[in-house]
This record gives structure tokens, C-alpha cells and sequence, in this order.
């Protein structure tokens, strides 16, 4: 991954100025770009089964936003029709879209986030500021993958004594509920467990120290530098109105000018940066590889 | 909810075997202004006939040629005018007619008789022009400080000003009328203000010129003319071409008058008529628009734009037709009625006795709504009336339908429901029946009928049921229906207004002048409350409403996409009754005659539009 080659401040300030744009700035040509950005980005790491299960999910997730908006928001200018006597516009169902394109976007930004910011990579970003926090946090993401792990084998080792294999639903949610309170009793214990060994080690008796392997290099500056200079022109583009878009009563927007074009332009450079990054450097490797 | 439930259920079954169609209630009695729209409109066309000028120009009989071809066959509409005028003036002549019944119905609906008579025909108004001068000239009173034609709307002093060129009066005061400004008037006022100019007044405030650049102006996207929102309203648009129809040798009116021609044309009706937006056909739509192309030398019943599969506006005037020669608002009910109506009969051949007969029991039950519900003995004969022709099998389902409509009345206590076409509610729920049988079904067969998955079945259908029942899905065009008054009580004004927060904001949708609907009158039954007369104007000028609540609890969320909050915590829409705020909801305020009613949006809990609380009793 190339973006791992970078300082983890680099690439948290990358994705904190990504995130707050997809998030706060209502246009659909924004949030498309955005989309299209982390969705490229993230295909390069994950497999065709995750890809099918995410596009279900995001699907799902989308349909249901825009079917239920227009139920409770009737503003609009173009009635479809009516719902217990009030409008279903077609305003309303637009204005679902654009939401839930926003809202997945920037679910799919996140899981970006978190193939890049690795545990160690984080505890670095917040050790200078708040070492107690960084600590805790990474603990706790720890416990995540660790908890599924567990529970796994907990619901594993029951299904080979022969506890609760029958098909039934009511079987079902028994195992579930017997391996969730041996996974709480297994955490409860593993926490304590964890706490005294570090006590033992002298944890929080003195400041911390830490190594880290990250420095700030030259191609850091480098993606700094253009990534301030495209979210410069955006964030003018953005506080000039050039990309006000108001979806009720009627949709209304900034007509399509240069001006407007250029700021869509930059913020498109801005979004697929990381997977242009991503993707130059796998060709590079085939082709290399070619010569071998 | 089991009980009714059960016989939604029966109600589905019924209708997956047997298919009947319940007869549509409608009104279809004799109306005044049907009778005086289909009137003018007639002449107006008979005017084209002749080459006369357009219908408002007024020459008094006079016959000005002015030079205007001469289209279209007189034949098509002379025996509808007759029809008119002999129903119109009984046993007395025509001059007659004009000295006692136009003259005794001054105000009442005579003006636009009066209008119509003197362009068809050189009477005497004398008569009829003293009744309406001393009318309009009514001392002064406590409910108005000044004689009575200073302190009438404008558009219904113009109205009457018109009256009285048509009479031949040459009286101050339809200079006075004229002199009274109408920038700020509705654009009906701007049409019956240009009428005025057509006719050689001139007025101090405004000019031909300047009264056609605003209504050219006011032209919508789509070509019509409306009294408020985005989209045109066939009458307006309609009236606003006969008030441009003398001016149209100049370019910018006729370019305007082909937009709106066509306009007209994409909304008619399939059978030749015309309907305002959402409302049924009506008679004076189609009246209207008669007039407006005839005006324009357009004859309707041969140009290609206004028939429509064969039939033409005149056709469609036709069905509006009662057999005595007067004409109804809605389409009569009966079906032979329209079967004749191609054929252009004398009114005589119409007056059978059979007929006579069905027609007055049809006067009988409009009142009641449905025949259905009238007491058993004759139920299935009244039932059976209005259909006629079709066959037997028919007649037996009408039959099964009386019998179960009857049972449903007795157990629920609900007798409005019959009177609705079947909605998609009863189609959707025997769908849904017929799906989770079959599935049911399949499982029997399959072996699989287990309890748990037959109450699994039964539960899914039951809450599909309930959502299908507890939720009402409606098209624009019959939401937008407003359902034709039977016991018209009276009429009050409803005025919607956003001066506090006109010019605010950047949005196109708040109107400058602050004025989303101006006063409108509208009609009352009994238990009429401030929310019916919104939601009715709401629908009549496809107004942008959104409500919040239920029965008895119902709040004016927005009102043409102006909502509330959307100018801080204290803003939002308020109502007065007469100047004063009601202490209830806006339905559970009861109205009667001559109320007036104003929808305010306020920027501060209704202290910056003059609150002032009525009396708790």
C-alpha cells in the first residue's frame, strides 16, 4: 500500500479534509467524485466476495434512505403523488439520494481510513497529544478482531459437544446468547488479565517513551503541498457558492461555468489522489516484474 | 378494527368474484352559471358566424363588422341558443324576459345574460340599466361607509361597469370604476380592466398598453394563465385570451395568444372538453374556451387542435345539456342522454314522459347522494334505473351489490363509503389475498402447512392488511378533485398572505408582493372549518400544502413551500376568522356565511400580524 509509506500525519490530514468535504458539502457532483474516489481506492483491497457483500449492503442501505425520505419530507415542487394527504415529490426523492450517496461515501472513506491508519499507526498520530487516549483506543480496536476470534472458537468447541445443533430458530438465538455471555466472561477476564501484566511491567509509573519509524520525507512535503493546494481551491470554490446545490422547493444550482468546472476538476484530483497513487504504483510493479 | 377488517375481507372477496361498478353520484342539476357561460359562449361562436366583432367589444347590437371573416356554421349552435332563451324566458318574449327577470336579478347572476343579449340581438335595456344603477348607487350604511359601487372588489365593479355599456348606459360611474388602480389587483381584474379599455373608456390609472405588457407578463412556463402558482388554469387563460382577442393584429399579443392556444389544446380532454386542473369536467370550462377561440376566429369545431377523436368542445358542451334546453355543471348521470347527444334534436323530442319521470327521481336522490340508500322496498328498482341499457347479467350484480352494501351499513353505520368509486385499496387487498393463498395453497400441497408457517402466512397478510388500509395512496388529478357541494350554505373569503417575509430570502417561491392566493370566495356546507376551505383551495389552484396530524389536531405545517421555522423559532402560519384569531386548530373552527378567513405566515407567534384573541367561552 503506498499510502502506508506515508507519515500517518500526512495521511490523517488527507482523510480528515476528504471526509469533512464529502460530509458537509451538499452537491450531488461532489459527493459522485467522492464516491468514485473511495471506491476505487478501496477495490484495491479487498476481495470480489467482500466487494459483492458491501455493494448489497450500501445498496440496501441507499434504497431504504430514499424510499423513506420522501414519507416524511414533503417539500418539493414536483408532486408524484399523494401519501395520507400530504405531497410525495419528487424533489423529496432526489434529496433521499443525494443523502444516502453522501452517507455511504463517506462509510466507504472510513473503511479506507481504517486499511491505512493500522493500530501502530495511530497510536503514533495521537501518542505526542494524548498518550493516554491513543493507548486506550488502540486496546480497544485490539479487542474487536480479537472478541470475533473468540467467539468463533467458543461457538466452535459447542457445536462439536453437540449443544444446541438443531436447526430451529428458537436453538439458534440459545447457542447465540450462551456464547455471548462465555465471550463477556472471557473479555472480563482477559482485561483484568492484561491490566496486571502491565502494572507489572511498570505501566503509567513514568512517561512513556516510543519508537517509531516514521519520518517526514521529501514526498511527504510533496502530497501535502498539492493536496493544500487542491483543497485550497476547492474550499474557495465551496465559500464563493460555486457549488451551492439546494434541492428544495425545486432543485436549484450554480450554473456550469469554468469556474465551477475548475473547482470540481481540482476536488476530482483531490479525491482519486490516493487511488492514482495506489494504482500507478501497481502498474509500475507488473512492469517491473514484466522485466524480470 | 377486526370487525371492519372482516369486511374489508368480505368486501375483496366480493369484488374478486363479482366486479360491479357502484353509479357514480354526481350533480348534474340545473345551474345558473352553467346555463349563462354556455350562453355567452354559444353567441360568442355564432358571433364568429357572422364576422362580428369579438364577444366584450361591445356593440350593443349595433353589428360592427370591423372587418373580421366569417367562419364556421351558425347551424351547429342556433338551436342551443334557442333552447336557452326559451327555457330562459318561459312564456314572456325576449324583451320581456330583460324588463322582470334580468332586471329583478340584478347582482344575481343577470350581468352576464345581460352581456349576451344585447351582442345577440337589439334589445331595450332601459329597464334592466335603471335596476342595476340603483343597485350600485345603494345608500350608505353601517357595513359600508360609501355608496355601494365605491366599495366593491374592483374585478366585481368592473364586472358591472361592463353590465353597463352592454345596457347602454352612459352613467360616471363606470368612469369611476375605470379611474381605480389594479397594479396590485388580480389578474382577473387586469382582464376585465383591458375589457373596459376595448370598449373606448379610459381610465386614469392605467393604459391598454401597460394593462397588456403585465398580463403578457403573467404568462406561465406551459403558456397558461392562473390565478396563483406555477401552472395554468384553463379558465384564466381562456378569459385572459378574450380580454387580448381585439389587439390581435400585434405581434406580441398573437405570439402570446398561440402559445396559449396551444395550451388549451394539450389540455383537453379526451371527449372534447375541458376541466380545470384536478376538477371534473365542468360545463363552464368548456364554455369558457368556446368563447376565448371564437374570439380568436378559431372555430372549435372544425380546427384540427380542438377535436379530439371526433369530438369537439360543442360536442362537449352538449352533454351539459338538461332536457329543458338549461344546462348543469357536471355531465348528467344518465346514460342515454349522452347517447343522443350528437344528433342535434329539437328540445321538444327530448320532453318523453318516461324521461320526465326518471328526472325527477333523479332530483330526488342527488340529495342523498346514492339511490342504494334509500329504504328497501324500492331499493332495487331505484338501483336499477339509471342503467338501462346494459344486459341483464349486469342488473344481477347491481343486485348482489345492494344487498351487501346494505349489510355493511348496518354493521359499520358508515354510509359515505358506497358513494366513492372503488379505490385501489379493495384491488390491492383481493391481490393480496389471492397471493398469500396461493402460497398457503402451495404449502398444502408441498406438505409444508405446518402451524407455524400457516400463522406466519396469516400474520404477514394481516399487517399488509393493516398498511393497506391504514394508508391512503392518491394520484395528483384525484386528490386535487374537489367533490361537488350539495348544501351550499353560503360563501366566505380566504386570502393567503406572506407579507412579513416578502422579499426575504433568496428563494423564487416567495412571492414579492407577498400574496400567494388573494381573496377567493368559496363555498361552505354545513361543519365547513377553516382547514376544508384551505385544503379546497389548496386543490382548486394546486397549491402546495404540507399538514402534520390527524383528525380534530390538524397543523398547517407549509403552505406554497414556505414553512414553518424556516425564518426562526417563531415563525410558521397563522389564521385569523373576520380580524380575529380563533383560540382552536384550523379544523376544528366551524365557519359560516360571509366569513373571512386569511392564512398569515408570521415571524413571531402571530404578534406581527395583529393577534388579537377571541373570548374563550
Amino acid at each position: 500500500m503506498v499510502l502506508s509509506a506515508y507519515n500517518p500525519v500526512t495521511t490523517a490530514v488527507y482523510f480528515a479534509g476528504i471526509l469533512l468535504c464529502s460530509m458537509f458539502v451538499q452537491n450531488p457532483v461532489i459527493s459522485c467524485l467522492s464516491f468514485a474516489g473511495a471506491v476505487l481506492f478501496c477495490s484495491f483491497f479487498t476481495t470480489a466476495r467482500e466487494k459483492a457483500r458491501d455493494t448489497t449492503f450500501y445498496l440496501t442501505l441507499s434504497v431504504l434512505i430514499t424510499a423513506t425520505n420522501p414519507l416524511f419530507s414533503h417539500n418539493g415542487v414536483t408532486t408524484l403523488f399523494y401519501f395520507n394527504g400530504n405531497p410525495v415529490t419528487l424533489e423529496a426523492y432526489l434529496y433521499g439520494a443525494g443523502i444516502s450517496l453522501m452517507l455511504v461515501t463517506v462509510l466507504i472513506w472510513c473503511k479506507g481510513f481504517s486499511f491505512v491508519m493500522t493500530s501502530d499507526r495511530s497510536v503514533y498520530l495521537f501518542s505526542k497529544t494524548a498518550p493516554a487516549l491513543s493507548l486506550v483506543l488502540s486496546a480497544a480496536l485490539r479487542y474487536i478482531p480479537a472478541l470475533k476470534r473468540q467467539g468463533r472458537k467458543i461457538h466452535d468447541a459447542q457445536k462439536a459437544m453437540g449443544i444446541y445443533a438443531s436447526d430451529s430458530y428458537s436453538d439458534r438465538v440459545k447457542a447465540a446468547l450462551r456464547v455471548f455471555s462465555a465471550l463477556v466472561g472471557w473479555s472480563l477476564e482477559n482485561a483484568v488479565e492484561t491490566g496486571k501484566a502491565m502494572q507489572a511491567r511498570g505501566y503509567g509509573s513514568k512517561k512513556r517513551t516510543y519508537y517509531s519509524v516514521y519520518g517526514f520525507h521529501k514526498k511527504d512535503g510533496v502530497f501535502l503541498a498539492a493536496f493544500c493546494l487542491l483543497s485550497s481551491w476547492v474550499l474557495y470554490g465551496i465559500l464563493t457558492g460555486q457549488t451551492a446545490f439546494s434541492y428544495y422547493p425545486a432543485l436549484s444550482f450554480e450554473p456550469v461555468s469554468v469556474r465551477t468546472a475548475a473547482v470540481y476538476a481540482a476536488f476530482a484530483l483531490a479525491a482519486l489522489l490516493p487511488a492514482i497513487l495506489e494504482g500507478r504504483d501497481r502498474l509500475l510493479w507488473r512492469y517491473y516484474r514484466s522485466k524480470i | 378494527m377486526k370487525r371492519k377488517l372482516s369486511i374489508f375481507l368480505l368486501a375483496a372477496l366480493l369484488l374478486f368474484f363479482a366486479f360491479p361498478v357502484p353509479a357514480a353520484a354526481a350533480e348534474s342539476d340545473f345551474s345558473e352559471s352553467a346555463t349563462s357561460q354556455a350562453f355567452y359562449s354559444l353567441v360568442s361562436y355564432s358571433r364568429m358566424c357572422n364576422g362580428l366583432s369579438p364577444f366584450y367589444v361591445l356593440d350593443r347590437g349595433a353589428g360592427k363588422k370591423d372587418g373580421y371573416p366569417k367562419t364556421g356554421s351558425v347551424d351547429r349552435v342556433q338551436d342551443l341558443i334557442d333552447g336557452i332563451v326559451a327555457f330562459k324566458k318561459g312564456n314572456a318574449t325576449v324583451q320581456g324576459w330583460i324588463n322582470t327577470g334580468l332586471s329583478g336579478d340584478v347582482a344575481k347572476g343577470a350581468e352576464w345574460y345581460a352581456i349576451t343579449l344585447s351582442q345577440s340581438g337589439n334589445y331595450d335595456f332601459s329597464a334592466y340599466r335603471e335596476a342595476l344603477l340603483s343597485y350600485l348607487h345603494e345608500e350608505p350604511n353601517e357595513k359600508s361607509p360609501t355608496e355601494r359601487y365605491e366599495s366593491l372588489p374592483v374585478q366585481t365593479a368592473q364586472k358591472f361597469a361592463l353590465a353597463l355599456i352592454a345596457a347602454g348606459s352612459h352613467d360616471d360611474m363606470i368612469q369611476t370604476i375605470a379611474d381605480r388602480p389594479i397594479e396590485k389587483a388580480t389578474v382577473i381584474a387586469q382582464i376585465y380592466g383591458l375589457h373596459l379599455l376595448n370598449n373606448g373608456v379610459t381610465s386614469a390609472a392605467y393604459t391598454a398598453e401597460e394593462v397588456k405588457m403585465r398580463l403578457l407578463a403573467m404568462q406561465r412556463k406551459d403558456g397558461g394563465w392562473a390565478l396563483s402558482g406555477q401552472n395554468g388554469d384553463v379558465d384564466v387563460t381562456a378569459m385572459v385570451l378574450e380580454a387580448l382577442a381585439p389587439h390581435y393584429h400585434e405581434a406580441k399579443a398573437k405570439a402570446a395568444a398561440d402559445r396559449a392556444v396551444a395550451f388549451l389544446s394539450a389540455r383537453q380532454n379526451a371527449d372534447g372538453s375541458f376541466s380545470a386542473w384536478g376538477a371534473k369536467v365542468n360545463c363552464e370550462s368548456t364554455a369558457q374556451v368556446i368563447t376565448a377561440l371564437s374570439d380568436w376566429r378559431i372555430d372549435c369545431a372544425t380546427d384540427a387542435r380542438f377535436v379530439k377523436n371526433g369530438k369537439t368542445p360543442l360536442d362537449a358542451l352538449r352533454q351539459f345539456r338538461l332536457p329543458d334546453g338549461s344546462f348543469s355543471h357536471l355531465v348528467p348521470t344518465k346514460t342515454e342522454e349522452s347517447n343522443e347527444t350528437p344528433a342535434a334534436d329539437s328540445p321538444g323530442k327530448r320532453e318523453q314522459p318516461g324521461k320526465t319521470g326518471a328526472d325527477d327521481q333523479k332530483g330526488g336522490s342527488a340529495k342523498t347522494g346514492s339511490s342504494e340508500q334509500q329504504p328497501s322496498g324500492e331499493t332495487e328498482e331505484t338501483a336499477e334505473m339509471p342503467e338501462e341499457s346494459p344486459s341483464d347479467l349486469t342488473e344481477e350484480k347491481e343486485e348482489t351489490v345492494v344487498s351487501e352494501t346494505d349489510l355493511s351499513e348496518e354493521e359499520t353505520g358508515k354510509t359515505e363509503k358506497e358513494k366513492k368509486p372503488i379505490g385501489y385499496k379493495p384491488i390491492l387487498a383481493a391481490v393480496l389475498f389471492v397471493l398469500f393463498g396461493g402460497a398457503a395453497l402451495l404449502l398444502t400441497v408441498f406438505k409444508k402447512a405446518t402451524r407455524k408457517n400457516l400463522l406466519l402466512i396469516g400474520g404477514v397478510f394481516a399487517l399488509s392488511l393493516i398498511f393497506v388500509f391504514a394508508t391512503n395512496f392518491e394520484t395528483v388529478r384525484s386528490h386535487n378533485q374537489v367533490a361537488p357541494k350539495t348544501n351550499v350554505i353560503g360563501t366566505v373569503t380566504l386570502s393567503i398572505r406572506c407579507d412579513t417575509v416578502a422579499g426575504k430570502g433568496d428563494s423564487d417561491f416567495i412571492p414579492k408582493d407577498g400574496c400567494i392566493l388573494p381573496e377567493t370566495e368559496f363555498e361552505i356546507e354545513p361543519g365547513d372549518t377553516v382547514y376544508d376551505v384551505l385544503e379546497e383551495a389548496t386543490k382548486r389552484f394546486s397549491l402546495h400544502m404540507e399538514k402534520k396530524g390527524g383528525d380534530g389536531m390538524v397543523y398547517v405545517a407549509a403552505i406554497a413551500h414556505l414553512y414553518e421555522l424556516q425564518f426562526g423559532e417563531m415563525s410558521g402560519w397563522v389564521y385569523h376568522v373576520n380580524g380575529e384569531s380563533p383560540f382552536v386548530g384550523c379544523d376544528s373552527y366551524t365557519l359560516s356565511d360571509g366569513d373571512t378567513v386569511e392564512w398569515m405566515y408570521t415571524l413571531d407567534l402571530g404578534a406581527d400580524v395583529g393577534n388579537t384573541f377571541m373570548e374563550e367561552e
